[in-house]
């Protein structure tokens, strides 16, 4: 098992899903998840690696250089010292390390990256070495607090990251700060988290691909959502395919058949047209009228035929109505649709 | 800056980063008065073979604390060693001779002690190899085995005191023996499981009289070492029999009934036989009234001379033939199904025999008390805590503690007998005469140690004790104990009341 996955992975699988004094139950599959979220993290760094120039590329950063989702995952993470910190103490090792694990994937990872990507390709942006140093930072803090879990590649990772120490292993424990809490930054940042994820709700309904791009409008009264959305307008294109974003105070000039959600204190609309292409779809649809249109008229000739109704045993007389019946009200559905297109 | 490679390796980097932690020192950890100590014993995996899972997430657990620890800035220690497990390993050493053709007794006890001494070299390095695998942070340079020469010495002290103290006494008790591995075990090693059983309900003649009495028993076999039959004194059904007596059906003996309230009126017919040598309950009886007692078994099992013609048989043959004889003679009433529980040994699943032995015990009632009080006061504390009430029933329901093994791999009872005189010296080394006769045959006691008796003491003699080191000033009591629930008896509520006896 360690030969294959290594010991970090076998050790992470026995500490998660089990309450001290539970009996073990073990899965061979978990421990290659467990491998996996290694993975994530070594890719994670060489990607920030990457973007570093030299060793300096972030030096001098201090927190009022930081931006608004920098301040965010910063707070997060200071909160989640102390959480993890509080769990180790009352010896809730699994608890400590499955909010360690969710952190990293999602918070980290799957958003705080992704946010910072832009920043990051352009070498002009002024906040990119805020967002260098915040990479960084943040992911110290997370390997220091995986350590205890999985000792090898936390720091095989920090050993990469950093020259300063020799060891992860006698490097300090995070501590909680007070000047790393940023409570209306978090609230900020997971308001526009809450929009996109919507955004990205609709899309998947209407299965849109990710690369057609889409206006975005949000309608608010509250100057307040208003600002806030303006700052966090890029967030919008790259983690939910926005073409432009739309801030406005009423539902002025917003077509009919806009799709929308309900965020807290806003509505959100896409048009229609944006995430789907008008002549193409009409063209789909007048396709698929025809083909339904022959269907109903084949049923409707067999049913008329007087020859098969006598011969024909009454079960399969009974499917071909119900065929009938189901290929009529699909065929008033597109109609229906492409009315409303036209 | 520096590049991480395309992909993680995690073999080539494991190897290479637990030997630069050695190299480097990290787990080492000496008594420093400028920070506070954190301290962990790890339970010592036994010499019998591989590291199991259970194993490799206690392990694990522990490093996980003493890594956070660490890092914190706690001087942190964390102590390994091995346990010598005595019977758990002899009988796999005994296995493996079997294999070859041999047996222990071929070998003799100089002989085999050697064997046992190879197997723990060979077995007991992987164990350590596989913990260094998993990045276990053991101060390795502190590792310990409980047959250790500081360890023994240990032992040998925590005997003495006890014995001076005269908590550790020599008596003839009713133990808990295994047929199978010729050995006591403590009630610790003793499972209880349902199993099918049978009541054979008999008739004893009364002596002088017409009249039977009605009884039932699970092990008609025992019969032949019956010294009484009871009744509960309040039983008025019975109240005219109590103090005649009874012919004992397939023997020429004459035995009394008796009344005792240890008998239950509502159960069966209200009548017990009552077989002192191989019963705990019966043995108590048998102290009350003075009876006999009567043993009718081999240590192997089999009946021995006293049970006449069924001498030599198998406890389970000498039952049918036993059964047979008394249908024979009309003293069978009937035979009943019947679910019992029966205690069975641990390691080989064979049937426990009560029996009544010399072993060397350690009075209980004492040793308990404080460490009963230690939990109450919160000086300990167990996560989760509903096992507390497993540490609390035991030590409150407490017997006292039979330490003496029939194995030859452990340690030595430190008890010598003259062969002169039959005074028993206690003593580290082997005095050359005896302390009351002066005579100079002397043999040491054959018996070794419940293994217990070493891992109840590993907390601190890891740590130097008897000498007073300045490792067991500064990092001993230690601070948190990681270990399986199935061993808190066996093992947490000894290694408790050992130190808050020191």
């Amino acid at each position: 098992m360690i030969d294959q996955y290594g010991a970090d992975a076998l050790r992470l699988t026995l500490v998660t899903g089990n309450a001290p004094g539970n009996d073990m139950r073990f899965y061979y599959e978990r421990v290659e998840a467990n491998r996996n979220f290694g993975n994530k993290l070594w890719n994670a760094t060489r990607f920030i690696l990457m973007n570093f120039e030299d060793e300096d590329s972030c030096q001098g950063v201090s927190l009022e250089d930081l931006t608004a989702a920098d301040r965010w995952i910063i707070s997060k993470v200071n909160t989640l010292t102390r959480e993890v910190t509080d769990n180790m103490d009352k010896y809730e090792l699994g608890v400590a390390v499955q909010k360690l694990y969710d952190f990293a994937w999602e918070e980290f990872c799957d958003w705080y990256i992704e946010m910072v990507k832009p920043r990051l390709y352009n070498k002009e942006d002024v906040t990119r070495k805020a967002a260098l140093w915040t990479l960084k930072t943040v992911m110290i803090d997370i390997l220091k607090m995986l350590h205890p879990y999985i000792p090898f590649i936390t720091e095989e990772i920090f050993m990469g990251l950093q020259h300063q120490e020799e060891s992860i292993m006698i490097s300090q424990w995070p501590v909680f700060k007070e000047e790393w809490q940023f409570i209306s930054d978090e609230e900020e940042i997971e308001l526009i988290k809450g929009a996109v994820r919507a955004v990205r709700n609709l899309r998947t309904e209407m299965n849109v691909p990710p690369s057609r791009k889409a206006k975005i409008i949000i309608v608010s009264k509250e100057e307040q959502i208003i600002d806030l959305f303006k700052r966090g307008k890029v967030f919008f294109s790259v983690l939910a395919s926005a073409s432009e974003v739309i801030l406005q105070q009423d539902t002025k000039g917003i077509e009919a058949d806009a799709v929308s959600a309900l965020i807290p204190n806003a509505v959100l609309y896409i048009p229609f047209a944006d995430l789907v292409d008008l002549q193409k779809e009409l063209e789909r649809l007048g396709k698929e009228k025809q083909k339904l249109e022959m269907e109903v008229d084949r049923v409707n000739k067999k049913l008329a035929n007087e020859g098969f109704v006598a011969k024909a045993p009454a079960a399969l007389i009974e499917e071909e109505k119900a065929k009938k019946a189901k290929y009529e009200d699909m065929l008033s559905a597109i109609v229906e649709r492409i009315e409303k297109l036209s | 800056m520096k590049e991480l490679e395309k992909i993680y390796d995690p073999s080539s980097v494991e190897t290479r980063l637990y030997k630069k932690w050695m190299d480097k020192g990290y787990f080492h950890a000496e008594p420093d008065e400028t920070k506070k100590p954190f301290t962990i014993v790890m339970p010592p995996p036994n010499i019998t073979g591989q590291l199991h899972m259970g194993h490799a997430l206690d392990n694990t657990l522990q490093d996980i604390l003493i890594r956070y620890k660490r890092m914190q800035g706690y001087n942190a220690l964390w102590m390994p060693g091995t346990d010598h497990a005595s019977i758990a390993t002899e009988v796999k050493i005994v296995e493996q001779l079997a294999k070859e053709g041999v047996s222990k007794e071929d070998l003799g006890r100089e002989g085999f002690l050697v064997k046992a001494w190879e197997w723990k070299e060979q077995y007991g390095g992987r164990i350590i190899d596989q913990l260094k695998k998993i990045g276990s942070s053991c101060d390795w340079e502190r590792e310990r085995f409980t047959m250790d020469e500081g360890l023994s010495k240990a032992v040998e002290d925590v005997f003495i005191k006890l014995y001076e103290k005269g908590y550790i006494y020599r008596g003839s008790r009713m133990i808990n023996w295994c047929p199978v591995c010729g050995t006591s075990i403590s009630d610790a090693e003793v499972e209880h499981t349902e199993k099918e059983g049978y009541f054979w309900h008999l008739r004893y003649p009364i002596v002088g009289s017409d009249e039977f009495i009605h009884l039932a028993t699970t092990r008609p076999e025992t019969l032949l070492g019956d010294s009484a039959v009871a009744v509960n004194p309040k039983d008025e059904r019975y109240a005219h029999l109590v103090g005649k007596m009874v012919k004992l059906p397939l023997t020429d003996r004459e035995i009394p009934i008796i009344a005792d309230d240890y008998v239950d009126r509502a159960f069966g017919t209200g009548v017990v036989k009552i077989t002192p040598a191989h019963d705990p309950n019966d043995f108590e009886v048998g102290q009350r009234h003075n009876l006999s007692q009567i043993c009718v078994l081999n240590d192997d099992g089999t009946m021995n001379d006293l049970a006449g013609e069924y001498a030599q048989m198998d406890r389970y043959e000498a039952r049918k033939h036993i059964v047979e004889a008394l249908e024979e003679r009309g003293l069978l009433v009937k035979v009943e199904p019947h679910t019992h529980n029966v205690g069975t040994h641990d390691r080989c699943k064979s049937v426990v025999e009560p029996m009544i032995k010399a072993q060397w015990f350690v009075k209980m009632e004492e040793m308990a008390k404080p460490a009963i009080k230690a939990l109450k006061e919160g000086d300990l504390c167990f996560v989760p805590e509903r096992f507390e009430k497993t540490y609390l029933h035991w030590l409150e329901n407490i017997r006292d503690w039979c330490i003496s093994r029939q194995l030859w791999w452990g340690h030595r009872i430190p008890a010598y007998y003259c062969e002169t005189c039959g005074e028993i010296i206690i003593a580290r080394e082997k005095p050359s005469e005896c302390t009351k006769c002066k005579a100079t045959h002397l043999v040491q006691d054959e018996d070794t140690l419940d293994t217990w008796f070493s891992s109840a003491l590993w907390p601190f003699s890891t740590l130097g004790w008897p000498d007073q080191t300045k490792e067991l000033e500064y990092f001993y009591p230690t601070s948190v104990l990681v270990t399986g629930y199935d061993i808190i008896f066996f093992w947490v509520v000894r290694m408790v009341f050992s130190g808050l006896e020191q």
